[in-house]
């Protein structure tokens, strides 16, 4: 009887899972079932015949960043505060026929916090530096047919994959305002070029008025001269940033094969940093009262300081390589007059010829987790002791990044030793999608440095970012 | 067995032609190999809706216009995602051999502007979140297995083989690394070839896929499912699962090799 029974339930247990394994095989309902494809709210009908049609796409973002510690004195900020709340509101519009395409796209910008927090002041210049105000994203036009591309207008030329040196990423402007915490899409910021492209092998890229890198203001807290700062603005030394009137110029060819890309480039171009070129003194009864570290009571008042670029000449390779679950990378660059800091502050900085490189991998053979690292170095030819760098230096960096709940939330972790003996970060994020919309953002960012080391002055700058973004 | 994540999209008219009389005497592997070599056009573009489903059954839909095009030795395929955001530009791009070489793959993610090469050794790994792998998207090596007829079925009211696939002792290692998979049973229609189901046992976390292939459709002579859906089973609870819908299919539209290249990725959809 019990034999039997549990045969009866057996077979009742088995027609049941049978049952419901066969029910995976039925159609699972989504919410799109009964609409449209949704790319067809988003390119126009006329699209699949080739006929022009217009994408748009943009977002709102809401940011908020902490800074937890309190920096040295001398910056704006002299206690642990929220250091911005930043709003933009994102656009992009995309129209194509069959050989144009046109792109403009852009943000307006606004910072909220000195009207909302009185935590520390303000300068003038920090106000209206955070006040509503327009930033021009990659907008061009470009034309393709048969084997040429034309592209011109503000585009980002990422030519590179190092993290830790730049050493053929040589023609995208970085924003600088709050190194390590910017956005993946304004890791690189677009320039004024003409890009000419033959094959889909050789480049020829051509840059007219090369804007510098992106600059905090004064006092702000990675402001690169607050050495020369007084504390009081009136008896600062007035920087006067110059930038390259030259055009540049930078060819690549670009070569793959199966399981190889290789690339090779030349260039002509102005940096995008800055360099000291002239420093002025002027004797001045107010300099006895500044409490600038560069000016005593014995010495003149630092009147002008002239930065501007420097024409640099690079010849670089770079080299991509798979093997199952590897990717190796490499990239190998003689950079030449490039203008490097003197022990002595007060002196332009010297000319000399680098050598740049840098060794990689990634590794994805880990479900949904993707590792990557790279060791970098360059080498300073005709190196003397009067310089503030040594004549090697080292950099690394390393990331790994895993995805987890349907894709929807990104953990992410980033070390990063800089080169040129700039000190270390360490960035934290998690990228939680709450919805194809509505993403959230939480990222923490370190940064750690020896008292000789380049981010020294900014290393309580760590800072806890709060992010908010609906896209559309 | 060499076709893209159109693998299912077509099969061939001389696999229809070849169905009739002599179909009832054809071996497992010969089922399968018609099932794996039919013509499914020499260039292809379509849309697709990519829904992934979790437990919960909270969705995830991303937007993506695909094209193929088939060349001596190598098959290219490029997909450009157009929606949502956060995914929008994005662009994925893969060169599949025929030779046992691993594929080349690029990335380009328009946040960083920039085309990346990417490792695509790991077939076994997801598709972009999805229950599908890329070795169901790319293909697989029908030398690796052996075949059986297990019984005839219906599926949908048509008649099919339902087929069990397991893999060769020589190519044990090689399928579960490259798979991800222990064996499968496939129903293929008898009709048209086209293979309808698939279950499929994974090697790890005790998990089974299932995928079916509806709302076919012949266009330009190929039959073509509109609807592809694998789901994934854990302990016999639904963990996970993927919906390719498909519109506007096209087949021998264009011959363009452009557009299958890292600067067609920079581009943008086409």
């Amino acid at each position: 009887m019990k034999l039997g029974h549990w045969l009866v339930t057996s077979a009742l247990v088995s027609v049941v899972s049978l049952a419901r394994a066969e029910d995976f095989f039925g159609a699972v309902q989504t919410e799109g079932d009964s609409e449209d494809i949704g790319s067809a709210d988003r390119v126009s009908e006329d699209d699949s015949t080739g006929s022009s049609s217009w994408v748009y796409r943009g977002w709102l973002q809401q940011q908020a960043a902490y800074g937890y510690r309190t920096p040295p004195a001398g910056f704006s900020r002299d206690q642990a505060s929220l250091t911005r709340t930043e709003t933009e509101l994102y656009g992009e519009l995309d129209w194509k026929s069959a050989h144009w395409r046109l792109r403009l796209a852009g943000s307006i910008v606004h910072d909220w916090l000195p009207q909302w927090s009185s935590a520390y002041s303000f300068s003038e210049e920090q106000e209206k530096a955070r006040r509503w105000h327009f930033e021009v994203a990659d907008s061009y036009v470009s034309w393709q047919d048969g084997d040429w591309w034309i592209k011109g207008g503000y585009q980002t030329l990422a030519w590179g994959e190092a993290e830790s040196l730049k050493v053929i990423d040589v023609l995208s402007r970085r924003d600088q305002r709050w190194p390590g915490q910017e956005d993946l899409q304004n890791t690189r910021l677009p320039v004024p070029a003409v890009l000419f492209n033959w094959r889909n092998a050789l480049d020829l890229v051509l840059l007219f008025k090369t804007p510098t890198d992106r600059r905090p203001v004064a006092y702000e807290e990675f402001d690169p001269y607050i050495s020369l700062r007084s504390g009081d603005s009136r008896a600062d030394p007035s920087l006067h940033h110059r930038r390259g009137e030259r055009p540049g110029w930078a060819l690549r060819w670009q070569q793959r094969w199966r399981g190889v890309d290789a690339q090779f480039m030349i260039a002509d171009v102005y940096s995008f940093e800055t360099a000291p070129r002239a420093f002025v003194l002027e004797h001045n009864e107010a300099n006895s009262q500044a409490n600038s570290p560069l000016n005593n009571d014995d010495l003149p008042r630092l009147g002008n300081v002239e930065l501007s670029p420097w024409r640099q000449q690079v010849v670089g390779l770079g080299v991509q390589a798979v093997r199952g679950n590897w990717l190796f990378r490499s990239e190998q660059a003689w950079h030449r007059r490039v203008r490097l800091p003197l022990d002595d502050a007060l002196a332009p900085w010297a000319e000399r010829d680098q050598w740049r490189g840098m060794a990689g991998a990634d590794y994805n053979g880990f479900h949904n987790l993707s590792l990557s690292g790279e060791l970098s170095w360059q080498y300073t030819s005709n190196w003397k002791r009067d310089l503030e760098r040594d004549r090697e230096e080292t950099g690394a960096a390393i990331r790994a990044r895993y995805t987890l709940l349907n894709q929807s939330l990104n953990l992410e972790g980033f070390v990063l030793r800089l080169n040129e003996n700039g000190g270390n970060l360490l960035r934290l994020s998690a990228d939680w999608d709450w919805s194809d919309q509505l993403g959230l953002s939480l990222t923490l960012v370190e940064y750690s440095a020896d008292r000789e080391q380049l981010i020294y002055p900014y290393r309580h700058n760590d800072t806890l970012l709060l992010g908010m973004t609906w896209g559309w | 067995m060499k076709t893209a994540l159109v693998f299912v999209l077509g099969f061939t008219l001389s696999s229809l032609g070849s169905a009739g009389a002599h179909a009832d005497q054809l071996s497992a592997r010969e089922i399968m190999e018609k099932a794996d070599t039919r013509y499914t056009g020499d260039s292809s573009r379509s849309d697709a809706t990519l829904v992934l489903i979790d437990r919960r059954n909270r969705e995830r839909v991303r937007d993506i216009r695909l094209y193929t095009l088939e060349e001596t030795g190598v098959e290219k395929s490029i997909s450009f995602f157009l929606s949502p955001t956060d995914v929008a530009g994005t662009a994925y791009m893969n060169y599949d051999y025929d030779a046992e070489r691993d594929d080349d793959s690029w990335l380009y993610l328009p946040a960083l502007k920039q085309v990346r090469r990417i490792a695509a050794g790991d077939k076994s790994s997801s598709f972009m979140g999805s229950d599908f792998t890329y070795s169901d998207i790319n293909g697989i090596n029908t030398d690796w297995y052996d075949y059986r007829v297990l019984q005839s079925d219906t599926v949908g009211g048509a008649d099919a083989w339902l087929i069990e696939s397991t893999p060769k002792a020589e190519f044990a290692d090689k399928v579960a690394t490259e798979t991800g998979y222990e064996k499968s049973h496939a129903w293929i229609r008898k009709d048209n070839f086209v293979q309808v189901q698939s279950k499929i046992w994974v090697s790890r976390g005790n998990r089974i896929k299932y995928f079916s292939a509806t709302e076919l459709e012949e266009i330009d002579g190929i039959w073509t499912p509109m609807r592809l859906q694998m789901l994934t089973a854990r302990n016999g609870e639904q963990e996970h699962a993927s919906v390719f819908q498909f519109s506007q299919v096209m087949y021998n539209e264009h011959s363009d090799a452009s557009l299958f290249t890292t600067q067609a990725m920079q581009r943008g959809v086409q």
